[in-house]
């Protein structure tokens, strides 16, 4: 939670925080010396066990994968064991020159659309939590929570189940209201609508998580700056502008990364959506075409070079926002 | 396989098994087919495979090549010499024997008599010919029954809708001076497609273009269709829903014929499956037991009467001969077409090649020229990759 110590820095409150300061009012007949070594290792004695699994369950497949992405491993080196080819970066070019373009816009336009509505969406919701009244707001945060707790599974099948073609109360609604023949309407033919419910579908899941967040980050912001404001004669955009948003932009810009990196690996919910229909491969964001290489055709190889591109993309684009991060929260 | 033998038997040849080998215990996965190529992929790896494994008979080959399946070419196996020669070659791989036949499937066409009937249609269609008229007179027949759809067949559903590219003299792929080529784009294949696509836009079959078939038997079932094709095992699963349902009329109601091509009978897809022993299985002379006992005349036999399904061997065939259903199955089986033989094939299927070139097609996405010619290019490129 440290993103929401930025704005709680803004506020009186801080002189007496800071645990360093502490050090200053320890008597000097401490032996410091020690408590320093001590200090030291603990740390990292202490996180070695998680760092030891994440290093085991996480860094072990993807340095195998980082291996294999320079061979020529298929279904027989999988269950055969060998022989094992090497081949350079022979799978990164056959990866850069088949797909990899459409992949990458394709991933592009629905990560800024799924980001950008869920992060309007939750901001919107936490602003409105913020204002409304009690009971209202436990509602929406029931609400919020219930929409939450639901496996992303669950939520597919019951979004296919309302669009389905034949029996789905979509086109049955949309049908009664006369906003045309939607009686049978096919919507996984399309690539766009496809991926458009996929986003309905994630970003139905995304803002619960950056709704509450946001506002507890609102509850933190300390009423009398508002009062202060009003007095001045702000009305609600100026105070969104000149209070809300920079006293909450450390917050912002984690969810924003969170987010980006959660949108950009969507997989479970386009997944399940081109069984329905539609043809895969014009539906395919980075992991979808990562696995389908991997596991449909059998190229294990090219489709780990895939998954190292789409790694690497991902990791320049998060290192310039949580640098960005960083240095936002040093200045607040 | 989900699907594949009807429960009593799976627990009967166990029984039977646990009998003859004191001390073993048989233990049965059931799998679905979804995603199956890349589940048993995983499993072949591992150091603690299944001993036995069923597989779709155009898997096979596949499997055998990675070198996951024990030679079984020594092996003895009751029938072996009267084996259904399309799945002993679907087992076969260089020569040597990886996969046992199991059983076969072919699709066949079901149908409500009385939308039939209340069309004036008096016997079933044997050429695409009377199939349109029949479908045209079966929609102004059902005129008030909202959406209904003559022929019920989704757009992706390959393993029906190539029997009318085989019809017409076309085919999938072929070996032209030792490489592989597509036939989508030839012009047997092309004017098939476009008769397939014509029968979605004239409204005579109203499923999504871009669908698959599992919904086709649901629709049948309300109502909303005269006809579906089908494997023909699923002839009982609809039977049993209608009964289930307490629909005795719609029961009664079902009849069957072979899919009509445009003289005659339309060659058909031969499903079916084939068991194999995994090579790193530790078990290999108690897996290969289990195969002979499995598909032994006993429970083949079994396998026809109660699973309703195409036995292993020409010598069983006649048991289906007073069947209204397996009758007609048994006949349209006389003419079959089969997947390309290379263990390419299964990756034509997993990278939906064959899908994804109906769905442009039948939803209008693309024309036939341009699906065709995309399709082919993916062919060659899998197939001699």
């Amino acid at each position: 939670m440290s993103a929401v110590e930025g704005p709680l820095r803004a506020t009186p409150r801080r002189r007496f925080g800071g645990s360093a300061r502490h050090d200053d009012l320890t008597p000097s007949g401490t032996p410091r010396g020690s408590r320093r070594l001590v200090a030291t290792w603990v740390p990292y004695a202490l996180v070695s066990p998680s760092m030891l699994v994440l290093l085991l369950i996480i860094g072990f497949p993807l340095i195998f994968a980082l291996v294999i992405s320079f061979q020529d491993f298929n279904a027989f080196q999988l269950v055969s064991g060998g022989p094992i080819q090497w081949v350079g970066f022979q799978n990164y070019q056959r990866a850069i020159s088949t797909d990899l373009l459409p992949v990458l816009v394709r991933t592009v336009l629905f990560t800024v659309a799924n980001v950008g509505l869920t992060m309007g969406i939750g901001f919107a919701l936490a602003l409105l939590m913020r204002r409304a009244g009690k009971w209202p707001r436990i509602l929406l945060s029931v609400s919020l929570v219930v929409v939450w707790a639901i496996p992303q599974v669950t939520a597919t099948e019951i979004f296919q189940w309302l669009f389905d073609y034949a029996f789905g109360v979509v086109n049955w609604v949309l049908t009664q209201i006369h906003l045309g023949g939607f009686q049978y309407h096919d919507w996984w033919s399309n690539p766009v609508s496809l991926l458009g419910i996929a986003t309905l579908i994630v970003v139905w899941g995304a803002v619960p998580f950056v709704a509450l967040t946001l506002f507890a980050g609102l509850l933190q912001i300390p009423d009398d700056l508002y009062e202060a404001a009003r007095v001045d004669g702000a009305g609600f955009w100026s105070q969104l502008r000149a209070i809300t948003v920079p006293l909450l932009l450390p917050i912002l810009l984690l969810l924003t990364t969170l987010s980006v990196l959660w949108d950009s690996r969507v997989f479970t919910q386009i997944y399940f959506l081109q069984q329905q229909g539609g043809i895969p491969s014009d539906t395919n964001l980075f992991g979808l075409w990562a696995y389908e290489t991997s596991f449909a055709g059998q190229e294990y190889g090219k489709g780990a070079a895939i998954s190292m591109l789409s790694a690497a993309i991902l990791l320049i684009v998060t290192a310039v926002a949580v640098r960005q991060m960083v240095k936002s929260a040093a200045t607040a | 396989m989900a699907g594949s033998a009807p429960p009593s038997l799976v627990t009967a040849w166990n029984q039977e098994f646990q009998q003859t080998h004191p001390g073993v215990t048989v233990h049965v996965d059931l799998q679905q087919w979804t995603d199956i190529v890349t589940k048993t992929d995983t499993a072949l790896s591992t150091s603690a495979p299944p001993d036995v494994l069923e597989m779709g008979n155009t898997y096979v080959a596949g499997f055998a090549s990675t070198g996951g399946l024990a030679n079984l070419s020594g092996d003895t196996f009751q029938n072996r010499s009267s084996w259904l020669e399309s799945l002993k070659e679907a087992g076969t791989y260089n020569g040597k024997l990886y996969g046992v036949p199991y059983y076969a499937g072919d699709r066949i066409v079901i149908y409500r008599k009385s939308m039939f009937a209340k069309a004036g249609i008096t016997t079933p269609p044997t050429t695409t010919t009377q199939l349109v008229s029949d479908a045209q007179a079966l929609n102004t027949a059902e005129a008030s029954v909202s959406h209904f759809s003559p022929i019920y067949v989704a757009g992706k559903y390959w393993y029906g809708i190539f029997s009318w590219i085989f019809d017409a003299g076309g085919g999938i792929a072929q070996q032209v001076n030792g490489k592989w080529q597509g036939e989508f784009s030839s012009p047997a294949d092309q004017q098939a497609l476009t008769w397939v696509h014509s029968l979605f836009t004239q409204g005579l079959d109203k499923a999504p273009g871009d669908a698959d078939e599992t919904n086709d038997d649901k629709v049948f079932e309300a109502g909303k269709a005269a006809m579906i094709i089908e494997p023909g095992w699923d002839y009982g699963v609809v039977k049993s829903d209608f009964t289930k349902a307490n629909n005795a009329a719609a029961a009664n109601d079902l009849g069957v014929f072979v899919i009509p091509g445009q003289s005659g009978p339309a060659p058909v897809f031969l499903g079916g499956s084939n068991l194999g022993v995994a090579s790193k299985s530790p078990n290999q002379a108690l897996a290969t037991d289990y195969l002979q006992l499995v598909s032994n005349n006993d429970f083949e036999a079994q396998m026809a009467t109660v699973g309703g399904v195409i036995p292993n061997s020409t010598t069983l065939l006649g048991l289906d001969a007073n069947d209204p259903v397996l009758s007609v199955a048994n006949a349209a089986a006389a003419k079959s077409w089969f997947v390309p033989n290379t263990p390419k094939e299964s990756e034509l299927e997993s990278q939906n090649v064959y899908t994804s070139m109906l769905a442009e097609i039948m939803s209008g996405q693309q024309s036939v020229a341009q699906a065709t010619a995309a399709a082919d290019q993916q062919v060659a490129t899998i197939l001699n990759g």
